[in-house]
């Protein structure tokens, strides 16, 4: 009866208020108590942010990161800008040393800048009802400030859908062309029970949206890590020695096992340390040290293969990496294209093996399920540009 | 609603509204009503407006509360949804802010719902899936019924004390708040 509220918590709840922030709380109750001048909430604000900003400003001081070259602009492409696996170097390294060889890149490596940038392309292939497969793609940038007197932004655009390849596109043409579609997902049994229906369907439109822009100074959201979101404090507290690193997440992993009831898939036991990993690397602004730590946990994960060198969709050449998934009733395989000059990740993607008997959309051999192509990632002196309308005469910050 | 620790021992128990009237002639008892309350009034703003901000409104709540002791009526309620009430005027404030937060939970999980490879991640998906309708139907609520649910879900408070919070009848509080809830529960895929 009370599932909606407790769900309510889940949701909106944070960690409890640090011992720092209790007693400079209090500080500033008693100042006001002692009958001085309050400070101005402007003033208070800049000193949380000073104290705050050590963390990302130390990072910032040692990071790596480099700018990865040659980002295109975003262009409507169709389902064929998969990386192509082109012919296997001759004395080529192990998928083991190629991690290796990313995290001494990455740690060593230096960086200056204004903000942290990460800019992603996203792109998910969804089988239909119909027969054929639709790609639905977003853009995504998140602009984290180093310096407390500029705001961090996070930018969101809906690129629109369209068939996914050119078979879909025919498909698509038979079907009369339409303008949206209705993706109709299977509920598992055990869920159905507890919602009391068995399919629930999603509608989603060709058309592409306008940037939409917030702040990330408050409440902001650095990234994601296992079941939730990830603080700064977070983020700040990750371990940069690899098997740490692994511990920790590990831990997550389990309390969050623990929370769902779930167990191991036997088939892949290190999936999803993989998969977590992986988002350390391609997904959140942590310093050059904890990357690095990074990409060695992947290097000790039994499972990584490589599969020589191939090109992402802007051009960029670099090592792919594999790692297999297979689960009781299907195979998915996870794909990480890492730089060979910078050890930047560049891309990953997740394709479909054998489609999963139990997907609750279509499935078929080959298919994306998601791909994420990074183009700009690291330290940059650019400014996010944020849409007239939603820059509001609060957010005038610096 | 959690019993502050020292009501264990009633002899030491100064109840919060003596504090206040003491506090009006000693400014420094008014620290205790800070200490007894900042958590939960911390753990409000922050589901609200994130922890950052929590940070520094919840500081700013009881600086405010302080600022009014003279005007604080035990008449009226108890000490504690008065304070509620202050921190949701503040939180007030920042509405957009509070919608932006709820918008980028909302696209969050958007990531991961292709990401389904075996039980614990396919859970974690349909978690998230679900975070994201919640986060969608919060931002979409009126300010009142936002301020209600949320007094209930991250206060703690009761329909009595939301109700001194927010200076509104007693019976306006339970129907705002069945009529939210049923629109949460169809948002979780319930019925």
């Amino acid at each position: 009866m009370n599932d909606e509220m407790s769900a309510v918590r889940k949701l909106l709840a944070e960690e409890p208020p640090s011992d720092r922030v209790v007693a400079a709380g209090r500080a500033r109750l008693l100042h006001a108590q002692d009958g001085r001048t309050r400070r101005s909430r402007t003033a208070l604000r800049s000193a949380r942010w000073t104290t705050l900003g050590v963390g990302l400003l130390g990072a910032a001081a040692a990071v790596t990161m480099v700018m990865v070259n040659g980002t295109a602009p975003v262009t409507s492409v169709g389902g064929t800008d998969r990386p192509v696996v082109t012919q296997p170097v001759p004395a080529r390294l192990s998928a083991k040393d190629i991690l290796l060889a990313a995290a001494t890149k990455v740690e060593k490596s230096q960086a200056d800048g204004t903000y942290w940038l990460l800019k992603v392309r996203t792109d998910s292939q969804r089988g239909l009802a119909e027969g054929y497969w639709i790609e639905q793609s977003y853009s995504n940038e998140n602009w984290i400030a180093r310096s407390t007197s500029k705001s961090s932004w996070g930018i969101t655009q809906n690129l629109g859908v369209r068939p996914a390849t050119p078979a879909d596109e025919e498909a698509w043409r038979k079907a009369g062309s339409p303008d949206s579609w209705k993706i109709v997902h299977k509920i598992p049994a055990e869920k159905a029970k507890i919602v009391g229906k068995k399919t629930s369907e999603e509608i989603v439109n060709s058309a592409a949206g306008k940037p939409e822009a917030w702040r990330l100074d408050d409440g902001g959201r650095f990234g994601w890590l296992v079941n939730g979101p990830v603080t700064e404090q977070e983020i700040r507290r990750l371990p940069d020695d690899p098997e740490k690193l692994r511990a920790y997440i590990q831990e997550k992993l389990d309390k969050f096992a623990r929370s769902t009831g779930s167990t191991t898939n036997v088939d892949s036991p290190h999936l999803e340390m993989y998969s977590e990993l992986g988002r350390v690397i391609t997904g959140l602004p942590v310093t050059p040290e904890v990357r690095a730590a990074a990409y060695r946990a992947m290097a000790s994960l039994p499972g990584v293969s490589e599969r020589g060198e191939a090109t992402d969709s802007l051009g960029r050449t670099g090592q792919l990496i594999v790692f297999p998934a297979p689960f009781p009733t299907g195979e998915y395989e996870h794909r990480l294209l890492i730089d060979r000059e910078t050890g930047v990740a560049l891309w990953s993607e997740t394709v479909v093996v054998r489609p999963d008997t139990q997907a609750r959309e279509p499935q078929r051999a080959g298919q994306t399920l998601h791909s994420t192509l990074i183009e700009k990632v690291g330290w940059t002196d650019d400014e996010p540009e944020i849409p007239a309308d939603q820059r509001g005469p609060e957010d005038a910050k610096g | 609603m959690t019993a502050p620790p020292e009501v264990a021992d009633p002899a030491r128990w100064v109840d919060d509204a003596a504090l206040i009237e003491q506090s009006r002639a000693d400014p420094d008892r008014f620290a205790s009503i800070y200490d007894r309350h900042f958590h939960a009034i911390y753990r409000y703003i922050a589901g609200r407006l994130g922890a950052q901000a929590a940070d520094d409104l919840s500081a700013e709540t009881f600086v405010t509360a302080f600022g009014k002791r003279e005007r604080f009526d035990p008449a009226r309620g108890a000490v504690r949804p008065w304070l509620f009430g202050i921190a949701t005027n503040l939180v007030a404030q920042h509405r957009r802010d509070e919608i932006r937060r709820y918008r980028a939970m909302e696209r969050v999980p958007a990531e991961h719902v292709h990401h389904d490879h075996d039980d614990a991640i396919d859970a974690r998906v349909a978690a998230a899936g679900r975070q994201g309708e919640l986060a969608r139907e919060l931002a979409r609520l009126s300010r009142g019924d936002r301020d209600v649910l949320l007094l209930v879900a991250l206060g703690d408070l009761s329909y009595e004390e939301v109700a001194q919070a927010m200076g509104i009848p007693f019976g306006t509080v339970g129907s705002r708040l069945n009529r939210v809830r049923k629109k949460l529960r169809l948002a979780l895929g319930g019925s």
